[in-house]
């Protein structure tokens, strides 16, 4: 299984899921079933709460995290009472949640627990750096769509992207969706010197007017870059370059990106962002079920990338 | 009077306790709730514990207060688990856990007071957690409800672990979970004669870190350990405030260090604006607070003395919660430090330029009857001003000025004969509107 090797050439890698139940959970528990565990220090956590036995919303039953053995984890205090596992407390941070500070421990029998730890992408950075103090030699981080800041290449080496049934019913909405998704992760570096650019939020409305002409024009955004600013952008100068941090700082509809595109505008980013590999669940809590191979295939054509269905398809490392 | 109170004081205390290089919330959080001392022989024992340090610091290897600092750093207030275990509750594995790591810490930190000749005996009874919480004695600072606590658990666990995940599985689980629980109830009860003893080194640890402090701070910041006085006058030889020290440094100017006596004979201390009278006054209470906490001082040498309280009355600002005026909220401080002094409470009263904001006839009768009447209850009395005050029975200091186009702060005695009337050479040297300064200078050479 190819991008298990990949996952272990970085020291951190997050795992996004497009929506709820599209197999993340399966993924995770897929990866670090293969990982070594007894021969490296992996360290896996999450940044919203992953691992309860239903799901909040759809009442659904969800599959659990399973910790193997020798595997490290951080999670919220309340979470590690909870834990179907014998573990041993290895940190303790000052980094808290709600549902009190989170602890790093070593599953010493494996088993199942409810992972939970910071939720914000500075609290992400901290805990890295406080478990790298503990020798990690890979972080696994369990993230969420909403939530991308986990995947940006500031705070995690690479991203492996699950999608699946959940996501829609119409495999074409699917595939698009996925698609497009795929090719903001993967939009290509900018050559321009970013430190010689103008710098521009998208928030702070009307400063792109100063900066942009008739001519085709370089524009740094900091923050985000949503839809208006990029429609002001296409009105003001069609042909403009948009630099942004990294892919997480998107929130643009297909719809208004093309637009931009076929006008003669590009996005660029300042890092990229290595996307390991796209997994999917091809079926939905509400009983919609894709054929596995045909969906992969039809993806894997769409994307350029290979995709795989790490439940049906049990690959071996 | 806890120091946490003074904090907001306008002599600069803030910037001072924030200056000290100390490494846990732990150790600043008992400095700040610690009352100001009040009495000589805690200050001494305290400066003493601190000389210790600094003396330290001239036999360690350099890197030793960066390894101190470290370890300190992982100090964390345990007193809501020790509490715990004192009213008889059940501690979870990750109190437990902390429980642990601070006896690795004091022994840690023990080991770096032994390697630097610095006397650090920690509670016996710490040997003891040490073999309840690490029942396998690896030495290592991790923690669970080990095997070897309970042969049922160790029975449970090895089942466990051949076992795939399923409802056999879980109900082991769950026997196992009961069993931790009940271990983790009887650790919890033999810790119980353990916490003052865990208090204990939590305070050793704190105070470790809080020495340490004040002892760098007098290398890398030149600070001095004062003398007591003997009598009730306090000396300050050539003092600083090193708030507006730091401030000049980073402008790339040299702070003019000042000497001055006090506490014995009202003071009054007149001189040129600009001529740092209200920085004079800031530091005096400073060094006073700094004093009674214990904290070296901004100073070449010193002998203090001990104040029941100190009071800075400035006239900056008006307190417009109160719907107060610059002048009423001024006079009511004034009022307040008074009304002490007549009840007896040896203060020191720091009042600077009072009445400024009122026309100067009534200022020179209010002031000139506050230097008498204060003057005769309060010793500990200095005061600055512009007002023209002949009495005698205070001594007189002026600010020596403007020399050469450059202000000298030191203080030197005044004769009793004007008041130094500097305020034009200084706007000028400010280099002000220039007709606005030759108008008054006009109009002054026209009244004379």
């Amino acid at each position: 299984m190819p991008f298990i090797q990949d996952i272990l050439a970085c020291r951190s890698v997050s795992l996004v899921g497009m929506e709820k139940n599209v197999g993340k959970t399966e993924c995770l528990n897929y990866i670090l079933r293969r990982l070594p565990v007894d021969r490296k220090k992996i360290c896996v956590t999450s940044i919203g709460v992953d691992g309860e036995t239903t799901d909040r919303v759809t009442l659904t039953p969800k599959p659990q995290i399973v910790l193997p053995e020798g595997c490290y984890f951080s999670t919220a205090e309340r979470y590690y009472r909870e834990r179907q596992l014998v573990s041993e407390l290895v940190d303790l941070s000052r980094e808290s949640t709600p549902l009190g500070p989170v602890v790093t421990a070593r599953s010493l029998v494996a088993g199942t627990a409810m992972l939970s730890g910071p939720s914000s992408a500075q609290a992400l950075q901290r805990w890295m750096q406080g478990v790298s103090r503990l020798g990690m030699d890979l972080m696994l981080i369990d993230g969420a769509l909403s939530r991308v800041s986990s995947a940006s290449p500031a705070v995690s080496e690479a991203m492996i992207l699950s999608t699946g049934a959940a996501l829609s019913a119409h495999l074409p909405t699917l595939l698009r969706k996925t698609a497009f998704q795929v090719e903001l992760i993967r939009l290509p570096k900018t050559t321009v010197d970013v430190d010689e650019l103008a710098e521009v939020s998208a928030l702070g409305g009307g400063a792109a007017e100063q900066v942009l002409g008739e001519q085709p024009a370089t524009l740094r955004v900091t923050g985000a870059l949503t839809d208006r600013f990029l429609k002001r952008v296409t009105d003001l100068s069609p042909k403009t370059e948009v630099v942004v941090k990294d892919f997480s700082r998107l929130f643009l509809t297909p719809e208004v990106y093309r637009v931009f595109q076929k006008k003669g505008g590009r996005i660029t980013v300042e890092q990229t962002t290595r996307l390991l590999a796209v997994c999917v669940n091809p079926t939905s809590p509400t009983g919609i079920r894709f054929d596995s191979d045909h969906l992969c295939q039809a993806l894997s054509e769409q994307i350029g990338l290979p995709v795989y269905d790490v439940v049906k398809n049990s690959y071996e490392a | 009077m806890k120091l946490k109170s003074l904090m907001d004081s306008p002599c600069g205390l803030r910037w001072c306790i924030d200056e000290l290089p100390l490494a846990s919330s732990l150790a600043r959080r008992r400095l700040l709730d610690r009352d100001l001392y009040t009495y000589p022989q805690p200050i001494r024992a305290a400066y003493q514990a601190v000389l210790l340090y600094r003396e330290a610091l001239d036999r360690v290897v350099k890197n030793w207060p960066d390894r101190m600092h470290a370890k300190l750093c992982n100090l964390k207030d345990l007193s809501g688990s020790l509490e715990r275990i004192a009213g008889g509750l059940v501690l979870e594995d990750t109190e437990l856990f902390e429980i642990k790591l601070l006896e690795i810490l004091a022994r840690e930190v023990a080991a770096l007071h032994q390697e630097a000749g610095l006397e650090f005996d920690l509670p016996c009874e710490l040997e003891q957690v040490q073999r309840w919480l690490d029942p396998d004695q690896t030495g290592v600072a991790t923690f669970y409800i080990y095997d070897s606590y309970s042969p049922v658990l160790a029975d449970l666990r090895k089942q466990i672990r051949n076992l795939p995940l399923g409802e056999e599985r879980s109900e082991l689980v769950g026997a196992s979970m009961l069993e931790e629980a009940r271990v983790r109830e009887r650790l919890t009860r033999l810790l119980a004669p353990a916490v003052e003893p865990l208090r204990e080194t939590l305070q050793m640890l704190a105070d470790a870190d809080l020495n340490l402090a004040k002892a760098l701070l007098m290398v890398r910041c030149n600070r001095v350990i004062p003398q007591e006085s003997a009598g009730e006058q306090v000396h300050l030889e050539d003092f600083r405030h090193p708030q507006i020290e730091a401030l000049l440094s980073q402008q790339g100017k040299a702070y003019q260090p000042v000497s001055l006596s006090y506490g014995d004979t009202p003071l009054l201390i007149i001189g040129s604006n600009m001529g740092g009278k209200t920085v004079v006054l800031k530091s005096l209470a400073l060094c006073q607070y700094l004093y009674q906490a214990a904290i070296p001082l901004p100073v070449k040498s010193a002998s203090m003395r001990i104040f029941e309280s100190v009071y800075l009355c400035h006239g900056d600002g008006q307190d417009l919660e109160a719907g107060l005026s610059s002048f009423s909220s001024e006079m009511l401080r004034i009022h307040a430090a008074l009304q002490a002094v007549r009840q007896g409470e040896r203060a020191l009263v720091l009042i600077d330029e009072p009445a400024r904001s009122t026309n100067p006839i009534e200022g020179t009768a209010l002031v000139d009857a506050l230097l008498r009447v204060m003057g005769r209850l309060c010793p500990s009395l200095v005061m600055t001003t512009h007002y023209d005050l002949r009495s005698e029975s205070f001594r007189r200091l002026k600010v020596r000025g403007l020399e050469n186009g450059t202000m000298n702060y030191a203080l030197v005695d005044a004769p009793y004969d004007e008041v130094p009337h500097e305020a034009l050479a200084v706007a000028a040297h400010l280099q002000l509107d220039a007709e606005w300064i030759q108008t008054a200078q006009n109009i002054l050479n026209n009244n004379r």
